[in-house]
């Protein structure tokens, strides 16, 4: 019983102790927290260092995504160059999980710092290729997929660092 | 009482205390969400207006413009007048409080309660007793398992605990010789009760939390367990009036805390801070509720039942023969 | 019967099973790249390596190579083996590109799942990669050679499997290419299989280049509907696009592979002129609105002239349950107007074929493979029904000898005896050749077509094969002629009904995705006797002529877009089921992905935009509409059911997608009506006075490309269709003073057509051809005699 009284006694004192206390809140669009240095919001489409878009609509962000919050069209540029004709994110659905950056095997797809980017309309957190795509290379400001990749398109077939010249199949000379 | 119709006066006194009292329980939401938070390390609501003092408008006019929602399963007639009954009970229990001190008014001397009845604290169980329709009925009419469980819960304990309140009112009628507040509240103008008997004020205390059905005793709405309990279906203004009517309640039993117990109106200085003394009264006994909210969880239901039954009926009893042996053997008053 | 224990598993396989296959058997799968059951066994991937343990053979060996025999114990999870795996799909990758995220194959490359399996994920081989030049394969089939692992599938499907000559293998080891010498269309009508049968993506199909995913597809168990065969296919869409056919196994009908035009003929679906709106007289409406019409149209008629004036039109293309449901819609409505083709004359032909197949001398596709003397009257494999082509070769491999008496010169992915004969001369022909050189043969089999053959060849044909106890194989000329044909019965023909409609008795006609404007052998006699009727009510997924001159047009699903049954030209129903919801695809909404709207609409409602539904569904709405007794229309399962009823299909009761097919007998072949050779046009008159060369009769022939119902609305399909074009006898030619690549005028009568002459050594003399190619009426002179002039141009 005196147990179970001073139990009581404790719990209000502290709960009127903390009344006293200043709250730990912090005020949201005066006061803000400094963001970490790996943080990741929201997604944007980076392009390679020759300006082009690195993204060649492979579909495995679309795979991978939890939530299923993104999809596109890929389409031929008519150079052998794959590219997504639309390229669509539901915002409003993505959880920001970043497994889409992971995913990503051209480098495209990569989450940013900016995570203020609310809407009162939840079509307008639908954002379009034109919204997503930046003119700049983001996190890696070297790697051009095309360049790696082995299939022609930036360089002539044979014609990367890591590639013999081809084959001439009209000669068995060696 | 001559050239004034009384029936004036009473009207009059109606509109003012309703006015006051929704008002107050406006304020008292906004209050409790502040101390709420403060006692949470919190800052609590301070968006709209200075301080967040509009919020209760805000939250008014957000649930007035809501959507009714009408469940197909409900019982039309009854799913819509249960929000009324409880807030209505809650109202009208108001009536019978003397909140100040008389007032001569134009050589007439107005009572402050809206009517000054000889019974009037078996009107307050008598009201409390049918708050309770409002909650079972509510809850049964909605039509889902969540606020039937709630609309249930809520009438046993009620009914429950209205034994060990109207035991612990016992003792001040037994001290002022009378039912009528006005006469319990007189009785006290030099010591209030709680001198005499604490225990009665203590387990008054404790049997009005568990009948306005607020933390720890919220088993009707339980939110982690029954969604909302008997209100879960409810949705604008209706889902607002049980929420006026639970904060209305808060102030109407702290009021009667107050004036059965804490020596109503009565204070020192002059007779207008009659009114004063009775407010601030109330609001510690409301302050007491919110820092009870704060601090303790939720009662399970077989500890919700021990305490009522086993614990708090039989030691009002005891208080009762006690108080009554206590007064009979140094003579207090009135006995 | 070897018996083997592999993983501690006995299992007894038929002689001559190699050890892969065996382990297949008890269900434990090993990794390979050119093993394949159609085309055996070469051991140039090494990749099915399993450790020899006790028998004949010991160590690490690839299993494909190692045929099962007594006493062999295998594991197959060994380290050895495991290690030696790992180390070929490392050497496999060393000149592999890094281009997965660009690769059509990515997501179905067996490769790309090895490699992974295989846990190869960091590149350890620091050297170059080797890379090749690809070529242009054509519009089919796009080559990106530096994908190569040098399986040998495509050399060995293109030159073993399907005999083509003009892609092959060159050059030696390290620098193996696969391809033509040099750029070009693939020759071969089955080149769309390299993309199957190829492990990675060097072979990819360009139709779907770059469109989808495949795991993004919906897809479902589906029938080719190009043919009469009844290929086995799984058709992938996505967005409500159809952008890919693959080819589904069935190892009674096509085995694995299909034809090109069963695999890129799919283009149909998704073609932006196609039907997707209710419309009357060219005002959009709804569902309901339209069905309310139509409703009207019929009872009006009904009400005036009685039942007798409305006809319904069925086709060979729609599903057996349309077809059913247009019957039954017909018996409610009392009418006896209802034929199931808009071609007589082929229709009663097909009508009597069917009538003679029956369970003893019917074969499937597969068992055309295992003949060992096939006759062919009368039809043209490749060109009427591919598929046949390929298994006939299968049989040529084999040892089996194969005629062929055809008046065109026929060609054949592999070594025949052509005669040229006309059709009159099919019979005589057949019972020669019979009593010739079938005797010691065990498994002989007549195939016979019912395009250029006339009843008296199709009667030969049933009646020498009951008599030497051949196989017998007839080509139709849909999808679903042979059930459309059971249906038909005893019934009117399109003849009947455009009589009808001529004379006035008939005032509304019904029909079910058939187009009666567009391919009626005779378009002017069509398209005036339509404008005769009050009102013409069409359900289609085509654009075809007849829906552009609708009344009340119903936009109906293609056969990927609903559950159906096809009855292929043996009898085996088959069912198909439904890949995906029809309507307007997403990529083709709004402004088409024009500039600054790169994106489909962003509007999102719960309805599919364009729906539409299966024809069966809006007969159904129409008789319902009317008040009549439409319970047994009422759904898929209803329509099965009732039709399951009929004895003659009770077979489909058990059916289920995915399966083999359940077989369906049209009944003896007394119950059908005979029918006269020439039913409709002119008979070949003897044309007095005249030379031969002056009264050559003109056939219409079908080709794999170009003339075929459906596929004609795919534009991959339609770069293979020839220029429109008229072959004679190269002597008949010379007769008439004529010379290769002329340019003529074909004229029978007032009817006349202009077209490039073509002129073949092997084609029977007296006798034209002219395909049936889009925009060149060469239907309606076909049976007529013909006269070939020089026309200057």
């Amino acid at each position: 019983m005196s147990g179970l009284l001073t139990g009581l006694f404790e719990a209000f004192a502290t709960t009127l102790r903390e009344m006293f206390r200043k709250p730990v809140t912090i005020q949201y669009p005066e006061e803000k927290k400094p963001l970490s240095a790996r943080a990741r919001w929201r997604i944007v489409l980076t392009r390679d260092p020759e300006g082009e878009e690195r993204c060649v609509a492979c579909y495995l962000c679309s795979a991978v995504c939890p939530v299923s919050c993104i999809s596109m069209q890929s389409a031929d540029r008519g150079d052998g160059r794959r590219y997504p004709e639309w390229f669509r994110i539901n915002f409003g659905r993505c959880i920001l999980c970043g497994m889409c950056e992971e995913a990503c095997p051209t480098l495209a797809i990569q989450l940013t710092p900016d995570y203020e980017f609310c809407k009162y309309k939840a079509l307008d957190m639908v954002y379009e290729k034109e919204d997503l795509l930046i003119d700049g290379t983001g996190k890696d400001r070297e790697y051009n997929f095309y360049k790696h990749a082995g299939i022609g398109v930036v360089n002539p077939k044979g014609k990367n660092p890591d590639e013999y010249g081809p084959v001439d199949i009209r000669s068995n000379m060696p | 009482m001559n050239s004034c119709a009384p029936w004036l006066i009473i009207i009059i006194k109606a509109f003012l205390i309703l006015f006051v009292t929704l008002t107050l329980a406006a304020y008292m939401v906004l209050a409790e969400r502040k101390l709420l938070a403060r006692m949470q390390d919190r800052y609590g609501p301070n968006r709209v207006g200075p301080f967040g003092l509009l919020q209760p408008l805000a939250d008014v006019i957000k649930l007035i413009t809501k959507e009714d929602i009408l469940p197909t399963q409900a019982d039309k007639f009854i799913y819509l007048i249960a929000p009324g009954v409880v807030a209505g009970t809650v109202l009208l229990t108001f009536a019978v409080v003397p909140f100040g001190a008389p007032v001569k008014i134009d050589g007439v001397t107005v009572q402050m309660p809206v009517i000054d009845l000889n019974v009037g604290a078996l009107y307050f169980l008598a009201m409390s007793s049918l708050g309770v329709y409002g909650v079972a009925l509510a809850g049964w009419s909605s039509g889902s398992k969540y606020s039937l469980f709630g609309g249930i819960r809520g009438s046993a304990q009620m009914i429950s605990y209205e034994l060990s309140m109207g035991l612990a009112l016992v003792p001040a009628v037994m001290l002022a010789g009378s039912f009528s507040l006005n006469d319990i509240v007189a009785a006290q103008s030099r010591v209030p009760f709680v001198v005499y008997s604490p225990l009665a004020f203590a387990i008054f205390l404790i049997s009005v939390a568990a009948e306005s059905r607020r933390i720890p005793f919220d088993l009707a709405e339980a939110e982690n367990e029954l969604v909302a309990g008997y209100h879960t279906e409810y949705s604008g203004m209706r889902f607002g009036l049980f929420y006026i009517g639970e904060y209305v309640n808060i102030i109407v039993l702290s009021a009667l805390a107050v004036t059965f117990y804490l020596g109503g109106w009565h204070g020192p200085g002059p007779l207008w801070l009659s009114f004063f003394w009775f407010f601030l009264k109330a609001a510690v006994i409301a302050f007491f509720f919110i820092w009870m909210r704060a601090t303790l969880p939720r009662l399970r239901y077989d500890q919700l039942m021990h305490l009522g039954w086993k614990f708090l009926v039989p030691l009002s009893l005891a208080n009762v023969l006690l108080t009554g042996f206590l007064a009979l053997m140094f003579h207090w008053r009135n006995v | 019967m070897p018996k083997l224990i592999i993983d501690g598993l006995e299992v007894e396989v038929p002689e001559g099973t190699n050890v892969l296959e065996a382990a297949k058997k008890l269900g434990i799968v090993i990794p390979h790249f050119c093993y394949h059951s159609a085309m055996g066994a070469v051991g140039a991937c090494r990749l099915c390596a399993m450790k020899f343990v006790e028998g004949p053979v010991k160590g690490v060996q690839v299993s494909c190579m190692i045929k099962a025999q007594d006493g062999m114990v295998v594991e197959t999870a060994d380290p050895d083996a495991m290690r030696a795996r790992r180390m070929v799909i490392e050497w496999l990758m060393t000149n592999h590109p890094h281009d997965c995220p660009v690769c059509d194959e990515g997501g179905m490359c067996l490769l790309q799942d090895y490699t992974i399996a295989g846990g190869h994920g960091i590149r350890r081989y620091k050297g170059k990669k080797r890379t090749y030049i690809s070529q242009y394969l054509g519009e089919f089939i796009e080559q990106e050679m530096n994908r190569c692992i040098q399986c040998y599938r495509c050399h060995r499907f293109y030159r073993d499997y399907a005999g083509g000559d003009d892609f092959g293998t060159k050059r030696i080891a390290n620098r193996t290419f696969f391809g033509r010498f040099k750029d070009g269309w693939l020759e071969s009508e089955f080149a769309g299989n390299l993309a199957d049968v190829c492990p990675t993506g060097v072979f990819t199909d360009k139709t779907y280049h770059f469109r989808a995913r495949a795991w993004e597809l919906e897809t479902a168990p589906s029938v080719c509907p190009h043919c009469s065969l009844g290929c086995n296919l799984i058709p992938g869409a996505k967005l409500r696009e159809l952008l890919v056919i693959k080819a589904r196994e069935n190892l009674k009908v096509n085995g694995w592979f299909i034809c090109d035009r069963g695999r890129f003929g799919y283009r149909f679906a998704s073609r932006p002129d196609r039907p997707r709106k209710f419309t009357l007289n060219g005002q959009e409406k709804s569902r309901d609105e339209a069905t309310k019409a139509a409703v009207g149209i019929i009872s009006d008629a009904v009400a005036k002239y009685g039942p007798g004036s409305v006809a319904l039109a069925g086709s060979p293309r729609t599903s057996l349950e349309n077809n059913f449901a247009l019957k039954k819609l017909a018996s409610l409505l009392n009418t006896g107007n209802i034929c199931f083709s808009i071609d007589p004359l082929r229709d009663r032909k097909e009508r009597r074929a069917i009538s003679l197949l029956d369970a003893a001398d019917s074969r499937s596709l597969q068992d055309v493979a295992f003949s060992d003397f096939i006759i062919v009257v009368g039809t043209d494999p490749v060109n009427e029904a591919p598929m046949l082509a390929l298994m006939m070769r299968q049989a040529s491999l084999k040892g089996a000898r194969t005629a062929v008496i055809d008046p065109r010169p026929v060609k054949l992915p592999f070594d025949f005896t052509h005669i040229p004969a006309r059709p009159e001369e099919f019979a005589e022909k057949l019972t020669g050749l019979l009593n010739e050189a079938a005797g010691d043969s065990k498994n002989p089999l007549i195939i016979c077509g019912t395009n250029i053959p006339g009843i008296d060849a199709i009667d030969a044909c049933s009646e020498a094969a009951g008599r030497l106890n051949c196989g017998l194989f007839y080509t139709l000329s849909s999808a679903n002629s042979f059930g459309a044909a059971v249906l038909a019965g005893e019934g009117p023909d399109f003849e009947d009904i455009l009589s009808g409609i001529e004379s006035g008795g008939i005032r509304v006609l019904i029909a079910l995705e058939s187009d009666p404007l567009g391919r009626y052998s005779g378009e002017e006699r069509a398209s005036r006797a339509l404008k005769k009727l009050d009102s013409l009510i069409v359900m289609d997924y085509l654009p075809t002529e007849t829906v552009n001159a609708a009344n009340a047009l119903f936009p109906t699903a293609a056969y990927a877009e609903m559950d159906g049954i096809f009855i292929n030209n043996e009898g085996r129903a088959q069912c198909f089921s439904r890949a995906y919801i029809p309507g307007i695809p997403v990529n083709y909404m709004g402004p088409k992905l024009k500039p600054p709207e790169l994106h489909p609409p962003r509007e999102f409602s719960p309805e599919v935009p364009g729906r539409s539904f299966p024809a069966w569904e809006y007969l159904g709405d129409i008789a319902r509409e009317m008040g009549l007794d439409c319970c047994e229309m009422e759904t898929l399962s209803a329509i099965r059911a009732s039709l399951s009823h009929d004895p003659r299909f009770a077979a489909i009761a058990g059916l289920y997608p995915e399966s083999e097919g359940a077989l369906i007998t049209a009944g003896p072949v007394d119950r059908l009506q005979a029918y006269g050779p020439f039913p409709a046009g002119e008979k070949p008159d003897a044309g007095e006075g005249l030379k031969p060369v002056d009264r050559l009769l003109l056939y219409a022939t079908d080709l794999t490309f170009g003339t075929e119902e459906i596929s004609v609305y795919s534009d991959k399909t339609q770069l293979r269709a020839p220029e429109p074009y008229v072959m004679i006898n190269r002597e008949d030619a010379k007769e008439l003073g004529l010379n290769d690549g002329d340019w003529v005028k074909v004229a029978s009568g007032s009817l006349g057509i202009s077209c490039a002459l073509k002129t073949s050594a092997s084609c029977a003399k007296g006798a034209a051809f002219a395909p049936r190619l889009t925009g060149f009426d060469a239907a309606a002179l076909s049976g007529k005699t013909i006269r070939i002039t020089r026309e200057r141009v």
